[in-house]
């Protein structure tokens, strides 16, 4: 089915090469190139399978082209030669310069868009990423199918286990995320860093461009004392200086030695870095039910996702039967791509692309439009050319040259404007993005704008040129007058009908899309940003080992911090609303008629007193955590809506709960918050739990305080207040929430601004394009209506004539363009948030700005008909 | 020489094979890096036949001919002898870079 549609396809592409060079090899390079998209299908998927075509486009345009003309030219048929028809063309199209200009600048516009969106869909979707053979890479996750929880981080001795049985898998890697204070300058420096199995750049295919990677036995309390820099954080603190190699720096108190350097093509999905260090204690030890580290794994050569996705599941399967802490607990392979790509990308590429073709497609059918009206008036000028015996194909010839002219000319213009407009939609994309894509235009794009091209020729050239030339006899005898014929007319007609339509498309979608990011905005978080600023703090394990020294620096933290100036109220947390750690844990309520195995799992914040105010957390029920809730107090717990609605009956009163850990772990419920947005604004809540900080405190800790007014204002003093406690201790990633809001809905805010700006250029042109034909039509008419109004026409039946015909076919293109986005608007279901696809107020809104925008087109050129003066209309007769 | 026919030449050193075999022949040799579209490929094969350096040939015996669509190649004399010349020349390229001291120097 597929094999005949491809050999179909490339036999179109073959006729690019002259007729006996085709007729000699056709056979054979069909076969060839099957093989090779087999091959690319088969390695990549469809991005290789579409790779693979505009390769062939691109050969065929090179090679076939190329050797059609070198035939052409020493083959003798001078006439047929294809640079005499491009002079030819040129010089027919100098003759109309506003013509020209028009259409060219109009096919600028569809290619432009066209290769604009391809250039961010390339970078994301089709170009591999910078590892060495990146398809054999796959991310790993933990999910528990019968808790309904997926994409969790994995277990680190689950995996270590799953790297020695499984067959398919040829290594796997851990990481994590971590942070350093940087001591021995100026000020302290927070770090990010990244630790690492010492495999880790040896199964991404990298290597350290100066000094050595990891050693296998580098890992462990003690031996972690070695770290690899990355390019960025070489430039920045060290301005690129090689002596750095070797050298020690104190991170976090330790003592840690440069060993190597990574070179600045080395980028890293998970985010910009400072430096990748082993792990520092050995995880095989951890328990079973930690979920807390990333994995990626390299398939053996050969191997396929689906055999990878079946073998790791049994493993877990072996691992379930042998540690019970795993009951129900599976892996989760996804290919590294697409879980860095994630999945608003691809659907927004498909919106995207589907978007800016059917802007090339109306610019393409107003070109046609054009070119029509254009060649009514040259259609004395054809016939009395094929009158003297030029024959009809040499005649479509020379008009498609002239269209292939002006689409080159619109392609060098749009394919200009493309790279402004491929930067600036790049510029819009959140910061969050994983830093590995590679947005710059290469050949693949390249070859993408030189097929639209060509395509975008024959589709506005092929119709026009075709019909410009049938009916010869015809025109002679008329005079040339109609140059016109009816099938032509009725081409126009249907342009109105195509036109309409897919305008509806692109603004039903467009503001769908537009509603949808301004509906993320003024969604309910559960907790207010404004005013809110973030930092991540950490005090050094060396200085602070118990966990009661922990808590007396935050205590004292905490109390200054609330003491600047401006500053309202102040909490500290592990982990803040859409910071993005997913700690959870497993627990069960006492008294419930449950399995002894069947755990609930929550996902885990630790707020202290404080925090709660300062993000403005509503409370449905009971209490917030306050000073009393301390180490020698009992246990409590907070749990959100989510938790109530799935995890307790009906007649369970949430604060008479007590909820239960591992070994005599327990803590009554004191309060019911309202469901928090925690991982994205597009995610469903989770069942959660909130446990005090007194009882339970953590190191590194988030401050989160919100302000009077602008929280940047008060940074200095919350960054002096830090340093009274501890001047060594810096803080990091100051943000505020509302940056951090803007981070999560950018993406699909640069969705929805280009889908609105290509909805208004649908909108121009549909209206360009009705204009264009009903004008047309009219001044095609003016005979008739001359004779109409001498006889004694009204001017208004005149105008209701026009308009008529041209009103049918608007309600005709209307409603078939309201279909359509009702599918379209199902397809884009995976990327709205928060309005439905079917939005009654969008569809009436857009029908009503398309009828009155479509009636605009209609009346003006219909009053203007009206208008003829028949004595005139009659004479030019 | 051009280097999609240097290729082409090295592929048909040791056997004689028809243009699909050639082009994966060359992708696997260069690890994917040289991708001979069937227009190059085919515009390659005609130039070198109308030059001398290959020619077409008879099926060898048991190979598959897909219903005697294929035609398979050959290395002339010629074409053996520019193939030498060409592997010469860029030994000669290879002994100077190690004498300059690029390049790995256990070539």
């Amino acid at each position: 089915m597929r094999l005949e549609r491809d050999r179909r396809r490339y036999r179109t592409l073959l006729r690019a090469w002259p007729r006996a060079h085709r007729e000699r090899y056709g056979t054979e390079m069909e076969e060839a190139f099957l093989a090779l998209l087999r091959m690319d299908r088969e390695r990549h998927g469809w991005p290789g399978a579409l790779r693979c075509w505009i390769g062939a486009v691109v050969d065929a345009g090179v090679r076939g082209l190329g050797a059609r003309m070198r035939w052409t030219m020493t083959g003798g048929e001078v006439m047929g030669s294809l640079g005499s028809d491009i002079r030819f063309a040129l010089r027919a199209l100098a003759r109309r310069p506003v013509f020209a200009l028009t259409a060219a600048l109009t096919i600028a516009i569809g290619i432009g868009a066209n290769a604009a969106v391809f250039t961010v869909v390339n970078g994301f979707m089709v170009k591999p990423l910078p590892y060495e053979d990146p398809d054999e890479l796959l991310a790993l996750y933990a999910g528990n199918p019968s808790l309904g929880w997926s994409g969790f981080d994995v277990n680190p001795p689950n995996i270590w286990d799953t790297r020695e049985r499984a067959s398919t898998i040829e290594d796997i890697t851990l990481f994590n995320g971590d942070a350093h204070n940087l001591t021995g300058g100026d000020v302290p420096e927070r770090l990010s860093a990244i630790r690492v199995t010492p495999n880790f750049f040896t199964l991404l295919g990298h290597e350290p461009v100066l000094g050595r990677d990891f050693r296998p036995d580098e890992i462990g309390e003690g031996r972690d004392r070695v770290a690899i820099l990355t390019d960025g954080f070489w430039e920045r603190r060290f301005a690129r200086d090689r002596s750095v190699l070797g050298s020690v720096l104190m991170l976090d108190g330790e003592p840690v030695t440069v060993i190597g350097i990574m070179s600045p093509t080395f980028l890293f999905h998970d985010g910009p870095t400072d430096l990748y260090r082993p792990w520092g204690y050995d995880f095989t030890t951890l328990a079973r039910d930690e979920h807390m580290a990333n994995a990626i794994a390299r398939m053996r050569d050969g191997s396929s996702i689906e055999a990878a996705r079946a073998d790791l599941q049994s493993v877990a399967r072996q691992l379930e039967a042998e540690h019970p802490l795993n009951r129900g607990w599976t892996t989760e392979v996804a290919a590294l791509r697409d879980d860095v790509v994630g999945e608003v990308a691809p659907a927004a590429s498909v919106v995207l692309m589907g978007a800016v073709g059917f802007i090339l497609l109306m610019a393409c059918v107003n070109v046609a439009n054009l070119l029509m009206a254009r060649a009514g008036g040259r259609g004395r000028e054809i016939a009395v050319r094929v009158a003297l015996g030029a024959g009809r194909r040499r005649i479509v010839r020379q008009l498609l040259t002239e269209s292939v002219v002006l689409a080159a000319a619109g392609g060098v213009v749009g394919a200009v404007g493309a790279v402004w407009g491929a930067r600036a939609i790049v510029g819009g994309l959140p910061p969050s993005m994983p830093p590995v894509f590679d947005f710059r235009m290469d050949g693949t794009v390249l070859g993408f704008t030189i097929a639209i091209t060509v395509g975008a020729a024959v589709l506005f050239g092929l119709l026009p040129a075709v019909t410009a030339t049938s009916d010869q006899g015809g025109v002679l005898r008329d005079g040339g007058r109609a140059g016109r014929s009816r099938g032509a007319r009725r081409f126009g007609g249907a342009l109105v009908v195509v036109q309409t339509a897919m305008a509806v498309v692109l603004l039903v979608s467009g503001s769908l899309l537009m509603k949808s990011v301004a509906g993320m905005r003024a969604q309910d978080l559960g907790f207010l940003p404004e005013n809110v600023v973030t930092a991540r703090v950490a005090p050094p394990a060396g200085q602070y080992a118990t966990a009661d020294e922990v808590t007396v620096y935050w205590e004292a933290v905490t109390a200054r911090v609330r003491e600047v100036p401006g500053v309202v109220e102040a909490g500290t947390t592990q982990s803040h609303p859409l910071m993005g750690s997913n700690w959870s844990r497993s627990i069960r309520i006492a008294g419930q008629e449950a399995a002894e195995d069947d755990v609930r799992t929550v996902r885990l914040t630790v707020a202290s007193t404080g925090l709660f105010e300062a993000l403005r957390f509503r409370m449905v029920q009971g209490r917030t955590f306050d000073t009393g809730d301390a180490m020698d107090a009992p246990r409590v717990a907070i749990v959100n809506e989510a938790f109530v609605e799935r995890y307790l009956g009906p007649d369970e009163a949430p604060l008479e709960q007590t909820l239960l850990g591992d070994g005599a772990w327990e803590a009554s419920v004191i309060g019911v918050v309202h469901d928090v947005v925690e991982r994205g604004v597009d995610a469903e809540p989770e069942p959660s739990m909130y446990l005090p900080m007194l009882q339970n405190p953590t190191r590194g800790r988030s401050l989160v305080l919100r302000a009077i007014g602008e929280p940047e204002t008060v940074l200095d003093g919350v960054r002096a207040a830090v340093w009274s406690v501890d001047a060594d201790i810096p803080l990091a990633n100051v943000q505020t929430m509302e940056a951090l809001i803007d981070d999560r809905v950018g993406g699909f805010a640069v969705i929805g601004y280009l889908m609105a700006a290509f909805a208004f250029l649908s909108l121009v042109l549909g209206a360009v394009g009705i204009y264009g034909v009903t004008a047309f039509a009219a001044g095609q008419r003016t005979a008739e209506i001359g004779v109409r109004i001498a006889l004694g026409a009204n001017r208004s039946d005149v105008v209701s004539m026009v308009v008529g015909d041209g009103a049918r076919r608007a309600v005709l293109g209307l409603s078939i363009g309201l279909v359509l986005a009702l599918a379209t608007g199902r397809a884009m279901s995976s990327i709205l948030v928060g309005v439905s696809p079917r939005d009654p107020l969008t569809f009436i809104g857009v029908t009503s700005v398309l009828a009155v925008v479509s009636w605009a087109g209609l009346w003006i050129p219909a009053r203007r008909a009206s208008r003829v003066d028949p004595v005139r209309a009659l004479a030019a007769e | 020489m051009k280097p999609h026919w240097f290729h082409i030449l090295l592929s048909l050193a040791d056997s004689d094979l028809h243009g699909t075999a050639i082009m994966e022949e060359v992708l696997d040799r260069t690890d994917q890096q040289l991708r001979l579209w069937p227009g190059k490929l085919y515009g390659a094969l005609r130039e070198m036949t109308d030059a001398g350096l290959i020619t077409e040939v008879d099926a060898p015996e048991g190979a598959p001919t897909e219903g005697g669509r294929r035609r398979f190649y050959s290395i002339t004399r010629d074409g053996r002898l520019e193939l030498t010349d060409e592997v010469e020349r860029l030994a000669a390229i290879v002994r100077i870079a190690q004498a300059k001291g690029a390049g790995p120097s256990t070539a």
